[in-house]
């Protein structure tokens, strides 16, 4: 047994070698070491922690007493530990002295050097103290003593005794160089990385304690270099903004932060970049955005789109609400100021204006100059950003509906919108429609396409979308009746874009009367194929539309048709009643046309041989054949050109009200086709066919002459919308009320409001809508509450 | 292959997974990459190398050893691999020259399995019986054995 002095003797043999054996590896860890020296060591470590006691084998008892000392073993653990620790600190304390003499890069580069060989070492060196770690160490930190392991300890050594030391010296090194990078010298940005390297695996101040994971990084590195960086802009962005104008500064700025935040990936902690960014926003930008947001209003004005997108990148830094919503507002507000302007640059010229067509083709143009122009900043400058959108939208919403033109209901934007459609869709006579600027080249279907695109654009910011629909549907029944479409091809486009614009709910009343025209001219021909081709002496063309889904309303007159083409209208009821039992006919004649030749006593050379030919209303037939007769010498007329006939006896013949003949007969009579004995339409009037009837054309259009009254026109679709409004507000109701069995009378009102769609119904119609239910006990008021409704099943 | 030399000079070549089931071994090996060189074991026999290389070659596939610092469950030993349990039929200094250097060379499950088989050797005995088996000197006078046995009794209750 060895007594307590050899044991002391012993330890301190080990320890000489040890500690040399430590010093190698912190000199040459990354070189080769010796696996003897390696092993040699650790086994050292073994025989300090497990050895320096009684063997307690072969033949010695082990006493209960010397157990209980092999447990103050213990001791030496402790020992071997305090040990490397003072020993570890002194080596730090050398490293310290050397770092002394060096600055700048220099510093730098000694800090990493020394840095990555003592990582090595640390490391070796916690593997060769690992009997302690998995013994004392073990034991200390399970009863919860302030002990940590190897390498734990080796770092704690490093900040405390070497890097606490250095640390003030390494960042005004990082500045130094950082400021040489800045100024556009070439300096190594690995230096700074590696010490960035360092800081970040130095951990917390105290790990025991739990301090934040980065906390050394944090505190020592960021934060200086932070407030370093800030400074440094804050000085460098006053020289611009004092040498050039605010848009230099703009560019200046963007560049810069570009350029940092593209460096600080190279060099930065990816934590902390986020943290960088913010910094250098808030010193280059935040720091100037009164004066950056102020120079909004003329970029826009300006329409720099280089500009705006700079400043739109910089404000987006700062976020939605401190960098971006104010500019919004000046979008919005601009947008809308320059639409209103538009519409009353051309209010004036609108009104001189001849024909509807052209009246709301400038209105819609002028809609869409500043629609599009904004937009296509908000596609260039501000990569769509949905707040800008949403400003826009708004804008466009505010400037489309209310303006200088929409004044009446005539002149509201949903009819003028309308009106537009129709134009472009209708065949023109003599070329009316102007084309559009800039359609040149395009062939004429692509710009119809376009221009329906940009039709529908005005159409989603319309308030009153089911006015459009109306009259949209009006306009398109008469082009359809009259087969006026520029194409079939351009009616399917718009339909489909209406489609896809609000559903299909309102286009599929159009398609269903592009069914019925379709329907209809099999149906002709199987008219004529069932009735022979000689049985009508006359081409007859008939349209068979579906009441409800058409505009049109049976006339109110009963027409007395002209025999020949009574028997052709018979003929087609009857074939008509053949194939389809059990529906009724109306004929709508206020919409039917027919072409007739007139061959004129008076005429000459070609109007001679050819005669002219008219294009009139049925109702214009109806009066126009009664002057038809065998006349001239030998016949029942003196005259060559038929019978006189008054007011009275045309009025009588053709069963129509007074006031539709008088109307036609001022046709007849302005277009010089009937001479009147006083000149007037009246009823002492006699009229005749003017014999010596002359025109330069001969084809004429009186059919057209008799346009449809803009004003019933307006009035008539008014009241339609009206009473869709309220038949729609009143389902509205009943569905929610159907799915919420009670509601306050607040709650049901703005629920109303969210479900309807294609137009904003005004409370006063909701009342009155809740208060025709209740009348006819859809809902009532709830006995408890006046304020509540009750649903009636 | 790693080259393993015992303290009385013999070199065993082993395959890496065999050798690297000492903590030890893998830990060298990782810091100073394999350099070809014997490593040397200065505390571990030939005799007990050998012993320990065959623990390590039978096992060498088995899957790594989950450590379960919070494990609750008590430790159970009569739960032994056959294997496990005729290699561990030694004589008494053998056995402890392999508890050794498995605490020396940090082999954990070859640790374990070696504490099983000593507390197996100590259940059901008596404690004269203990010191039997093990050459263990009575040094307790007997009020301190009094004093002791009161204070376990509960462990004596079944």
């Amino acid at each position: 047994m060895e007594s307590p002095q050899d044991l002391a003797i012993e330890a301190n043999r080990i320890w000489a070698e040890l500690s040399s054996g430590v010093n190698t590896i912190l000199e040459k860890a990354g070189e080769d070491i010796d696996p003897k020296l390696y092993v040699g060591l650790y086994t050292h470590v073994y025989n300090f922690c497990a050895s320096l006691r009684p063997a307690m084998h072969g033949t010695t008892y082990y006493t209960a007493a010397e157990s209980a000392a092999s447990m103050r073993g213990s001791v030496y653990g402790q020992e071997l530990y305090t040990r490397l620790s003072g020993h570890v600190l002194n080596y730090m304390a050398e490293v310290a002295q050397r770092a002394s003499v060096h600055q700048g890069d220099d510093l730098l580069t000694f800090y990493n050097r020394e840095w990555v060989r003592y990582g090595d070492a640390a490391k070796m060196i916690h593997n060769i103290f690992d009997y302690l770690n998995r013994h004392w160490i073990q034991r200390e930190q399970d009863e919860g003593n302030n002990v940590c392991d190897i390498n734990t300890l080796m770092f704690r050594l490093w900040r405390n005794r070497f890097f606490m030391d250095v640390r003030t010296a390494l960042i005004d090194a990082v500045f130094s160089l950082m400021a040489r990078i800045r100024g556009g010298q070439v300096a190594d940005l690995n230096l700074v990385k590696s010490v960035v390297d360092s800081y970040v695996s130095l951990g917390s101040d105290d790990a025991a304690t739990g301090g934040k994971k980065m906390e050394v990084y944090d505190k020592y590195f960021l934060k200086p270099f932070i407030d370093g960086t800030e400074k440094y802009y804050r000085a460098e962005g006053e020289r611009v903004l004092k040498e050039g104008p605010i848009r230099d500064y703009m560019v200046w700025a963007f560049d810069r932060i570009k350029e940092e935040e593209t460096r600080a990936e190279l060099y930065l902690h990816e934590t902390s970049l986020r943290e960088f960014s913010t910094a250098l926003n808030g010193e280059l930008i935040g720091r100037q955005r009164d004066a950056l947001s102020s120079e909004f209003r003329p970029m826009l004005e300006a329409q720099n789109r280089e500009d705006l997108g700079r400043l739109y990148q910089l404000m987006k830094r700062l976020g939605e609400a401190v960098g971006l919503d104010p500019l919004r507002e000046i979008f919005g507000a601009q947008v809308r100021a320059a639409g209103l302007q538009a519409v009353e640059r051309v209010a004036a010229d609108q009104a001189a204006a001849e024909s509807i067509a052209s009246k709301s083709q400038l209105f819609v143009e002028a809609l869409l100059s500043v629609h599009d122009l904004y937009s296509s900043i908000l596609h260039d400058a501000f990569e769509v950003d949905p707040g800008f959108s949403k400003a826009l939208d708004r804008a466009c919403k505010d400037y489309i509906n209310t303006n200088a033109v929409c004044t009446t209901n005539e002149t509201n934007a949903a009819r003028l919108l309308a009106n537009y459609c129709d134009a472009l869709l209708k065949k023109s006579s003599a070329g009316t429609r102007a084309a559009p600027v800039g359609a040149e080249g395009a062939s004429s279907e692509d710009s119809l396409e376009h221009q329906l695109a940009q039709a529908i654009c005005v159409y989603r910011y319309l308030k009153d979308q089911d006015m459009y629909q109306e009259a949209y549907a009006r306009f398109f029944a008469r082009r359809l009746i009259n087969e006026q479409s520029v194409s079939t091809h351009g009616e399917e486009t718009m339909i489909a874009k209406l489609k896809e614009a609000s559903g299909s709910d309102f286009t599929s009343k159009l398609m269903r009367m592009f069914t019925d025209i379709t329907l209809s001219k099999d149906m002709s021909e199987q008219f004529r194929d069932s009735v022979g081709k000689h049985a009508v002496p006359f081409d007859f063309d008939t349209k068979v539309l579906t009441t409800g889904a058409w505009p049109f309303k049976a006339p109110e007159t009963k027409l007395q048709l002209p025999p020949e083409v009574g028997a052709a209208v018979d003929q087609f009821t009857e074939f008509y009643q053949s194939t389809q039992q059990k529906r009724c006919l109306n004929w709508l004649w206020q919409y039917s046309k027919a072409d007739v030749k007139i061959f004129f006593s008076g005429a000459t050379g070609a109007a001679a041989k050819a005669g002219y030919v008219f294009t009139v209303s049925t109702y214009q037939l109806a009066i126009l054949l009664l002057f038809n007769a065998d006349s001239g010498p030998g016949t029942r007329y003196d005259s060559d050109d038929g019978p006189l006939l008054t007011l009275a006896q045309i009025t009588a013949a053709t069963n129509l009200e007074p006031a539709i003949v008088e109307g036609e007969l001022e046709v007849f009579v302005k277009a010089r086709l009937l001479n009147s004995s006083t000149g007037n339409v009246d009823a002492g009037a006699q009229f005749q066919l003017n014999g010596g009837f002359k025109s330069k054309r001969l084809r004429i259009n009186l059919a057209g002459l008799r346009r449809p009254d803009q004003k019933r026109e307006a009035t008539e679709i008014q009241a339609a919308v009206d009473s869709d409004r309220m038949q729609k507000i009143q389902a509205a109701i009943v569905r929610i009320m159907k799915a919420r069995k009670q509601l306050s009378h607040r709650e049901l009102i703005e629920t109303t409001i969210t479900q309807i769609k294609h137009f904003q119904p005004q409370i006063s119609d909701i009342k009155q809508a809740i208060d025709k239910l209740i009348d006819s006990a859809y809902i009532e008021r709830s006995e408890d509450s006046r304020d509540t409704y009750n649903y009636l099943a | 292959m790693i080259k393993l030399q015992s303290s009385d000079g013999i070199d065993f070549e082993v395959a890496e997974a065999i050798a690297k089931q000492s903590v030890l071994i893998t830990n060298l090996l990782e810091d100073l990459g394999e350099t070809g060189e014997a490593i040397p074991l200065p505390n571990v026999s030939s005799k007990v190398l050998e012993k320990v290389i065959e623990y390590c070659t039978q096992h060498q596939h088995d899957p790594p050893l989950v450590v379960d610092e919070y494990d609750d469950v008590p430790r159970r030993s009569d739960d032994m691999d056959p294997w496990d349990e005729a290699f561990m039929k030694l004589d008494q200094d053998m056995l402890f020259e392999i508890l050794l250097a498995a605490n020396y060379m940090d082999i954990k499950p070859l640790l374990d399995l070696g504490c099983k088989t000593v507390a197996n050797m100590i259940r059901g005995k008596t404690p004269e019986e203990i010191r039997k088996q093990f050459n263990i000197v009575n040094d307790f006078t007997p009020e301190e054995e009094e004093q002791i046995r009161k204070e376990n009794e509960w462990a004596e209750a079944n």
